[in-house]
């Protein structure tokens, strides 16, 4: 059933309550409705886009850019309303590694964790043929094929609506804004959450267990924001906002191709050899001819008309201390690279600053560890130089790849992890193999925000995977 | 420099755009011995810096199947050594 929380402000006690409309909650609510469960699900957007809504993921940035405000969107679906689809599976080699921080990876088998993949990737509407590739290995032994599957892509908002809709024991309702996570520290339960309409009327909501399921950034903002938890002294808060990771998409260089060696799409990926060997993050690398000048943002056609100007009169070099942009025909070179969790690096903050809804906003700090800088430049040499020993061609390093007093330059892939990592126990992270904060018994949370390692894959299908797992604990009505 | 020209002149042209370029990205692939060409200038004049394992990225005592002594980098191309002996 769907209600409008700015006009509609009965709120029953619930079951379960799952706060978040994206992929992460929409999946776990139906999973939860479907087997009997009375359960709410809140977003803080409404069924299409808004800019009173999006506003509220504005946050502020220090060091690179993670485009945080425009890269995700608030409204049911979340970021799944413009996701290109791609999905891979993790290694095993993932759930069996340590991150060179000395912190320890994920508390999960391989196994506990794959059984879910049948599910997730029907719900992703993924092709049966599975994982493919579409290249031959690189030879040598360092770069293995990709094999990756292409959903449609599934945009959850519109897909899941009626079953939603129609669901009576799945209240979802929409513009309703999570603004507090009320604890108490003599029961160490959640006793209610405060929600808010976009005039900040507020209510309280109840229920026996809670999930949080915001995406990484906003995960970490609202439990940052509880006073009552924030004053509670929980061993693991201190890891909340810390470790947050991204893919890095490095300007790594550009290439020629070798004499009859079709250049286009081709997708690599770190080997496992490669990776122990070297001691760096795993990863894809890619091959690939523009086809045309891509632009984004609301300006994307004025910027595409004069890039594609600049290309034809050949003055697009020129240009690259405004805009760096390749023109059509050039190869380049496209990375989606692990990160490492850093205690001490990449993070989400308050910022001081407030947004409309009277919460501190967040203060993003993305920045490229040790680690990830070998990962980087390690893996940009030794794709170079596979690349030409394969007879596939030459590539052309960015200078940055070869002098370490030029800064790396990177964008980023919107996969936003780590920030209330998954961990053995509250010494290295948030929340246990279940999902559950440490100290808090009835509050869990769902999505890449407990990654305890990034892996080198899209994170979509990965979240979706654990977001069943945790439907699958809450069933079974183990005590918190 | 003026060198670098040489290298930038024989790089698959960005204009005038082709009709083949705006649509279906076909620009045509430079072959080895052009390249080859062209860097053995470059080499006489700028010199080639062979990359040691000393060079950022490839980790003190790594252990690669692939020995850095096989490849040259030139004006940020990676190219494989065996085109610059005699």
């Amino acid at each position: 059933m769907l209600f409008d929380y700015q006009t509609a402000k009965k709120l029953p006690d619930y079951e379960v309550c799952v706060v978040g409309g994206g992929p992460t909650g929409i999946t776990l609510a139906l999973q939860l409705a479907a087997k009997g469960m009375r359960v709410a699900l809140l977003e803080g957007g409404g069924l299409a886009y808004s800019d009173a809504s999006q506003a509220l993921y504005a946050v502020e940035s220090h060091g690179m850019d993670m485009l945080a405000a425009s890269t995700r969107l608030r409204y049911l679906g979340g970021t799944s309303n413009h996701w290109a689809g791609r999905c891979r599976p993790f290694e095993p080699a993932d759930f069996s590694s340590r991150p060179p921080s000395g912190i320890p990876g994920w508390p999960i088998t391989y196994e506990a964790f794959n059984r879910y993949l049948p599910a997730a990737m029907k719900i992703l509407d993924l092709p049966e043929k599975g994982f493919a590739s579409g290249n031959p290995d690189m030879p040598g032994g360092s770069f293995a094929a990709d094999r990756f599957a292409l959903s449609p892509p599934t945009r959850f908002g519109e897909k899941y609506l009626e079953a939603i809709k129609s669901s009576p024991n799945l209240h979802l309702y929409v513009n309703c804004n999570l603004v507090d996570v009320v604890f108490s520290p003599s029961s160490g339960t959640i006793t209610n959450l405060i929600v808010a309409d976009y005039n900040r009327q507020s209510a309280s909501l109840k229920a026996g267990r809670y999930v949080l399921a915001m995406g990484a950034l906003e995960n970490a903002r609202i439990l940052l924001n509880s006073a009552s938890l924030h004053s509670a002294g929980l061993q693991g808060f201190k890891w909340v906002g810390r470790c947050l990771m991204e893919h890095l998409n490095v300007e790594l260089g550009t290439f020629i191709a070798g004499e009859g060696i079709q250049a286009n799409d081709l997708q690599y990926f770190t080997s496992e050899a490669l990776v122990s060997r070297e001691g760096v993050g795993r990863g894809n690398i890619s091959f690939g001819l523009v086809k045309e000048v891509t632009s984004y943002g609301r300006t994307a056609a004025i910027k595409s008309f004069m890039k594609t100007l600049a290309c034809d009169l050949g003055v697009a070099d020129k240009l690259q201390f405004v805009s760096n942009f390749h023109c059509p025909g050039a190869g380049t070179i496209g990375t989606l690279l692990e990160q490492f969790p850093s205690p001490s690096g990449s993070r989400v903050e308050l910022a001081a600053a407030t947004d409309a809804l009277g919460l501190r906003k967040a203060r993003v700090s993305w920045t490229l560890s040790a680690e990830d800088k070998k990962t980087i430049r390690l893996l940009s040499l030794a794709v170079a130089k596979n690349f030409a020993a394969a007879g596939l061609g030459f590539v052309k390093l960015h200078p940055s790849m070869t002098n370490e007093a030029l800064d790396i330059l990177v964008s980023p892939h919107a996969h936003h992890m780590g920030t209330t990592r998954m961990a053995q126990d509250a010494s290295f992270g948030v929340v246990d193999e279940n999902c559950r904060m440490f100290g808090v018994r009835n509050l869990y949370i769902a999505g890449s925000s407990v990654f305890a390692t990034g892996g080198g894959g899209n994170p979509t299908m990965p979240l979706i995977q654990l977001a069943l797992r945790l439907a699958d604990h809450l069933l079974q009505g183990k005590p918190s | 420099m003026w060198w670098k020209n040489i290298l930038v002149a024989g790089m698959p042209s960005n204009s005038p755009r082709s009709a083949d370029n705006v649509a279906g990205a076909t620009a045509p692939p430079m072959t080895r011995r052009r390249l080859l060409g062209i860097t053995l200038s470059i080499l006489a004049l700028a010199g080639a810096r062979r990359l040691t394992s000393a060079e950022p990225g490839t980790g003190q005592g790594s252990t690669s199947t692939m020995t850095d002594a096989d490849f040259v980098l030139v004006d940020g191309w990676v190219l494989p050594a065996k085109y610059f002996r005699t």
